[in-house]
């Protein structure tokens, strides 16, 4: 095995760089950039996300082993074969990402990264203790059955991770335009986190914002628009576990209530999505606002 | 890196943040900055929400207010920013002390200090259709 998990080695980093955000909020007056209670609740779901994933990690190993096992493509450990498989696990990441916020079930895991209407860096950490449950390790075994090595996978998904935690701050307004157009950034990425009904859905890159100018999901920042972060429906508390389970429990109650022909459609179809119209997904939000806008 | 350690470790240096953030002023209430904003926030809500008439609470952390549909939304303090909720008929709603309307949700409670109006707003609420008496 040849594979290294470089989140814990991260971690010190990420600590210091939360440190230097605070100092650089609390000097500049951006008094709304951090919420203690807020704060508390994105670093317990981090750190429960790192013993979900512990404890789950035997089990995505096997699996991807077991896909790994039935393939005969092998392409091994050379050097060529890192950025490649870096690349590769950003597009399977792209397209997680995209049904995480397309797919109520993979939403249900993921909504909880979202739930906080701050963008600091604290945020980054607010990771989900459910992924397990929801599979989403299923959109990499592709990698796996084109024949990169499931740790080779694992580290570069590892890696994916620990990009994306600069980028979620305000403290930095744009980069060079070259590497906007390239790369994942704190200005795309605030699209991403947004509510603004020109934002929903938008920007749902990992590391390379390519992938989102390719599949015609990319929007970018504008400066007149003034971000609301968050959830549509924004959490009424900061209960860890209701920050961490409410969607799945939300789930339970609209496969109790619903007819029968409408209970698959609740954990496939989009968040929003109801068989009686009384809610709204993303999509008919913006056509909304947009009609109005336009009126 | 694995065993205990390393977990503690990170369970201290969150601990140590979490510190740092109230020691650093992080645990105040956000302010609505007026009208606009509450209605701002009103667009999420499921067929949008256009106020015809609203009340702010005391100091801007919170408001109440109606569209020409007779439908009540609430917006309410949570940390620093706001949710925003359709009245529901399964509500308890309660006027408090000093011009105080209390509000119990499942998800959410609030406390909203609207002074002289607290009656008539909380009359809107207690009238809402479908509300057992």
């Amino acid at each position: 095995m040849m594979g290294l998990d470089p989140l814990p080695y991260a971690v010190p980093l990420f600590v210091l760089l939360i440190v230097a955000e605070l100092l650089w909020a609390a000097r500049t007056g951006r008094s709304a950039a951090y919420e203690t209670r807020d704060t508390a609740v994105s670093l317990a779901l981090g750190l429960g996300s790192v013993v979900a994933g512990a404890l789950a990690a035997p089990a995505v190993l096997a699996a991807m082993a077991l896909v790994h096992d039935a393939t005969p493509l092998r392409i091994g450990w050379a050097w060529w074969a890192w950025p490649l498989c870096f690349v590769a696990d950003d597009l399977a990441y792209y397209w997680l990402h995209r049904a995480g916020h397309r797919v109520r079930w993979f939403w249900a895991s993921h909504v909880n990264h979202h739930s906080s209407q701050h963008y600091n860096l604290s945020t980054a950490l607010r990771q989900t203790w459910t992924g397990f449950f929801a599979l989403s390790f299923a959109f990499r075994l592709p990698l796996v059955a084109a024949g990169f090595a499931p740790e080779m996978v694992l580290t570069c998904a590892g890696l994916n991770l620990v990009y994306q935690f600069w980028i979620h701050t305000e403290a930095i307004r744009r980069m060079p335009g070259w590497f906007e157009a390239v790369f994942n950034t704190p200005s795309h990425h605030r699209v991403h986190h947004a509510t603004n009904a020109c934002y929903l859905d938008r920007n749902y890159a990992g590391t390379f914002i390519v992938w989102d100018r390719l599949f015609g999901t990319f929007e970018p920042e504008q400066d007149g628009e003034t971000i609301r972060y968050g959830i549509v429906r924004q959490l009424g508390s900061f209960n860890l576990l209701h920050a961490a389970l409410h969607e799945w429990i939300a789930i339970g109650r609209d496969l109790v209530r619903a007819p029968w022909r409408a209970k698959l459609a609740y954990l496939l179809c989009e968040p929003g999505w109801s068989h009686d119209g009384s809610r709204e997904t993303s999509d008919m939000i913006r056509a909304r606002i947009g009609a109005d806008r336009n009126d | 890196m694995s065993g205990p350690l390393p977990l503690a470790l990170a369970l201290i240096a969150v601990l140590a943040l979490i510190g740092l953030a109230h020691v650093l002023g992080f645990s105040r209430g956000g302010v609505l900055s007026g009208p606009d904003h509450a209605t701002a926030l009103a667009q999420n809500l499921p067929g949008g929400f256009l106020p015809s008439e609203m009340q702010l609470a005391h100091g801007g952390k919170g408001a109440v207010m109606r569209d020409k549909q007779g439908r009540v939304a609430v917006v309410a303090p949570v940390g620093a920013h706001f949710l925003v909720r359709e009245a529901d008929p399964e509500w308890q709603v309660e006027q408090g002390g000093a011009g105080r309307l209390v509000i119990h949700a499942a998800d959410f409670s609030a406390d909203l200090n609207l002074g002289s109006d607290c009656g008539y707003w909380l009359a809107a609420l207690v009238s809402l259709p479908g509300r057992h008496a």
